[in-house]
């Protein structure tokens, strides 16, 4: 466990990633990109920021500490998680209230192998795609003009007598076309309506945290 | 895979009113790559940015359009949400709020919206921010010499400057986008384009 050099990098950074929400150090390029995520939204922190985001120099460090534990043989029941108690315990100090639930996902986010950030999109449950119903696309659906009468996916016409999956708020698709989508993401393209998400049954309130971790960051 | 099929639909899509729209998108280059493209938005109306031609890298990836579309500016220009050194933008819709029933159409159009309407408190360039927060008519007129300086001059008979270049042996995906990276300045494309 050798944090030392990590650590030392994260007193004096030079950006701040804002998909990763953390400082970095660029790789020396002709254009400007994140180590990580190798993505452009780099901010100059050495140029004062009107806004930032207070904690981010902690849970860089935090993270980078966490990265180097070894976290296989921790109970994944988080209140019982020692190391996320520890964490509670030492630094509830300097970060109130919702800051445990900042620090739980980024947990997950080591624990899985992901950058923090990655967790905004939430897959469809599976159950909830099964239950799509297939319908046969009726002249009326077509007439009515705009979304219905093709896919906004694939942007091809949907002709009356054809099949297609209808999502709950009423727009319709070709299945092989939403199937992508719901595997990434539980909205309706059109919409945005909401089905029910992976993980939303059976996996504790990991929605309500993502929500409370954009409130705090945001 | 890349649905080659509706990227060419919105190519034609895109370009069907563009003297209306004022957003346009072609190959970025001459090899028929449909994975980068050149995005072009006119300054709005009203704005510091009228009348600049502002030029957008676009780059499309392999999970397109279910991965949002990269977008940057290739046009240097002076906005909160825009990097004034790399051009990278800060928009919901090209992270994560994007959806596949948005396009590069209207994700173009909303950049055009971005220029008309900064959001100062969510910044891209915490310089440029703080600039339009703190002193807002010295913002609008540093936005309105950058796009005097940048997105006019650039477009200026650039094809010219690219048919001289090509004559010269140099293929001509790498003359524009040499072109794109100096603003136009023939004398330093040429100078890129020989040290390169």
């Amino acid at each position: 466990m050798s944090s030392a050099g990590s650590v030392r990098g994260t007193l004096a950074p030079s950006y701040f990633c804002r998909d990763c929400n953390r400082s970095v150090t660029p790789i020396p390029a002709t254009q400007l990109s994140c180590p990580l995520c190798h993505g452009g939204l780099l901010e100059d922190t050495t140029i004062p920021v009107p806004n930032p985001n207070p904690h981010a120099q902690l849970f860089d460090f935090i993270f980078r500490f966490l990265q180097d534990l070894d976290l296989s043989n921790l109970n994944p029941e988080r209140s019982h998680d020692p190391l996320l108690q520890f964490v509670r315990d030492h630094i509830n100090g300097s970060i109130a209230g919702s800051g445990s639930v900042e620090i739980s996902v980024l947990i997950d986010g080591v624990r899985i192998g992901n950058e923090p950030g990655t967790h905004r999109a939430l897959p469809a449950a599976q159950s909830a795609v099964d239950a799509l119903p297939e319908i046969v696309v009726s002249e009326s659906l077509v007439s009515v003009g705009g979304h219905e009468a093709w896919c906004s996916v694939c942007r091809d016409e949907v002709r009356a007598g054809a099949i297609a999956t209808q999502m709950p708020c009423g727009h319709v698709y070709h299945r092989d076309c939403i199937l992508p989508w719901l595997a990434l993401r539980n909205s309706c393209p059109v919409c945005r309506r909401e089905l029910p998400a992976t993980g939303a049954v059976g996996d504790g309130n990991v929605g309500q945290q993502i929500a409370e971790l954009d409130g705090v960051i945001g | 895979m890349l649905d080659v099929s509706r990227v060419q639909k919105e190519l034609a899509d895109c370009n069907k009113d563009k003297a209306i729209s004022g957003v346009s998108i072609d190959l970025h280059g001459g090899d028929g790559d449909l994975s980068h493209l050149a995005g072009t938005i006119s300054g709005p109306v009203g704005t510091p940015y009228e009348g600049g031609t502002f030029r957008i890298d676009v780059r499309l990836p392999s999970g397109y359009p279910f991965e949002p579309p990269k977008m940057q500016f290739v046009t240097k220009v002076w906005h909160p949400n825009i990097s004034s050194q790399n051009g990278a933008i800060c928009l919901d819709i090209l992270k994560d709020q994007w959806s596949p029933a948005l396009t590069l159409k209207t994700a173009l159009l909303s950049l055009q919206a971005l220029l008309s309407a900064p959001e100062p408190d969510d910044p891209q360039d915490a310089v440029v921010a703080q600039q339009y927060l703190r002193d807002y008519p010295m913002f609008v007129a540093t936005a309105r010499y950058w796009t005097e300086t940048f997105a006019k001059r650039a477009s200026v008979g650039i094809e010219e400057k690219v048919q001289k270049l090509v004559e010269m042996g140099f293929p001509e995906a790498l003359v524009r986008s040499t072109l794109d990276s100096v603003n136009g300045d023939e004398n330093m494309a040429l100078e890129k384009l020989c040290s390169g």
